[in-house]
């Protein structure tokens, strides 16, 4: 897994590790199951605090995208692509309900990206 | 061709030579059977034909000599005449020797003198050195750093940044090794054969220690650490590197079997095993060989080469 940081850009750190980590892992170059680095290797080795690879590791979890297990470290779900659609798909239904659109518009909307 | 190309050839050959014409001169002076074995406490314990000591180290180095020299591949012929024959040839050297000195003038192989334990492990520590020097004498005289790649490895590294890798491979062949292992230590303690079983159970270990390697490879330079509790660990300063390539078919014999082979330090040359194929290969200074068995070896050669530029 390569992880590059640009500390001159505007994202910030911790999103950009995060992106770093998600494409690795939507690529499948970690299997399911696999463990990632611990935080404080990561943080070690590109010179960043532990806490914004702790932070980066968090907003994945969040997405369902790793598990956080004691004694196992951060682990790759199983099906992290399928998974992470799950998530966005259900993202865009929350936004769509808050905006009042009816079942039928959003299934429409999204067939016409398909 | 260089000067020093004769040394290894010599040892390997002149060892065995050598005991094959002391035994020849010693024929009449030596008992049959002759003594061929000692126990711990340095006494005789095993007899064999007098032929067969006299034979026995020739025709050891000349069959290894002949597997390694079939074994087609340059890698492994250079490793083995330049180091492991010569260590090879004066360990049949010394114990021939010994072995045939203890049996002169004795009346049985009975008679034969002590061979103390200190004895042997002192031959066997002095045939490695020796292997060792040789090794070192050959390499440093001639080049061995293989001819530069056509377009160096770049992770395009941009000015700003900072990257890291971390990967870690496993060997999922060496847990095959573990069931049988443990069986044997348990079977072993269960017949209360406790120093098989402690044997059984430290080759356990190190085999378990086999299963997965970590890598890291960053600013820094380039950390291996071992098995799943990540200990023992080696690293290798970024200073030390010359160049990083990654390639498709390494071969464990080139680097001296699996596991960690070969010692930067002795030999100039090591190496972490675990299967055959891709591989992160480094060139260090003073012309030493570092390899190691990764997956995406090509993102760490990449970053490493990017960071050398820097």
């Amino acid at each position: 897994m390569l992880v590059r940081v640009d500390p001159a850009s505007s994202v910030p750190l911790y999103g950009q590790v995060a992106a770093q980590v998600r494409g690795t892992i939507l690529r499948g170059e970690i299997g399911a199951g696999e463990r990632l680095p611990p935080a404080r290797e990561l943080a070690d080795a590109l010179d960043l605090n532990m806490h914004t690879v702790l932070r980066a590791y968090a907003e994945l979890r969040d997405e369902g995208l790793v598990e956080l297990r004691r004694g196992r470290g951060v682990t790759v779900v199983a099906a992290p692509a399928k998974t992470r659609v799950r998530h966005l798909v259900s993202d865009l239904v929350v936004e769509a309900r808050r905006l009042g659109l009816t079942n039928r518009e959003v299934q429409a909307l999204v067939r016409e990206q398909l | 061709m260089n000067r020093w190309r004769w040394l290894p050839v010599a040892l390997t050959v002149l060892g065995p030579g050598a005991v094959v014409a002391l035994g020849v001169a010693w024929w009449s002076r030596l008992p049959e059977p002759v003594a061929t074995h000692w126990g711990f406490s340095g006494r005789p314990d095993g007899h064999g034909p007098r032929w067969l000591l006299v034979l026995l180290p020739a025709l050891i180095v000349s069959g290894t000599t002949a597997v390694a020299a079939r074994g087609g591949r340059r890698g492994v012929r250079s490793v083995w005449f330049t180091g492991l024959g010569p260590t090879l040839g004066s360990i049949g050297l010394g114990v021939g020797v010994l072995a045939l000195h203890a049996n002169l003038e004795a009346e049985t192989w009975r008679d034969a003198k002590n061979v103390s334990l200190a004895a042997f492990l002192g031959i066997i520590a002095a045939a490695a050195l020796v292997g060792a020097g040789v090794r070192r004498a050959v390499r440093s005289s001639e080049s061995v750093r293989s001819s530069a790649p056509r377009a160096a490895a770049s992770a395009q590294l941009q000015a700003n940044e900072r990257a890291a890798f971390i990967g870690t491979t496993r060997a999922r062949w060496t847990l095959w090794l573990l069931a049988p292992l443990i069986a044997v230590a348990v079977v072993a303690a269960l017949a209360h054969a406790f120093v098989t079983a402690a044997i059984t159970v430290a080759s356990a270990a190190l085999v378990a220690n086999l299963t997965s390697v970590r890598v890291r490879a960053d600013g820094h330079g380039v950390r291996v650490a071992f098995g799943p509790l990540g200990v023992p660990r080696t690293s290798i300063p970024l200073n030390d590197i010359v160049h990083a390539r990654s390639i498709q078919d390494l071969e464990p014999m080139e680097w001296g079997g699996w596991g960690y082979r070969g010692s930067l330090a002795v030999m100039g040359r090591a190496a972490v095993v675990l299967r055959r194929g891709e591989a992160l290969v480094l060139d260090l200074t003073r012309d030493r060989s570092f390899a190691v068995t990764i997956d995406h070896a090509d993102q760490a050669a990449g970053l490493l080469n990017d960071l050398l530029r820097r």
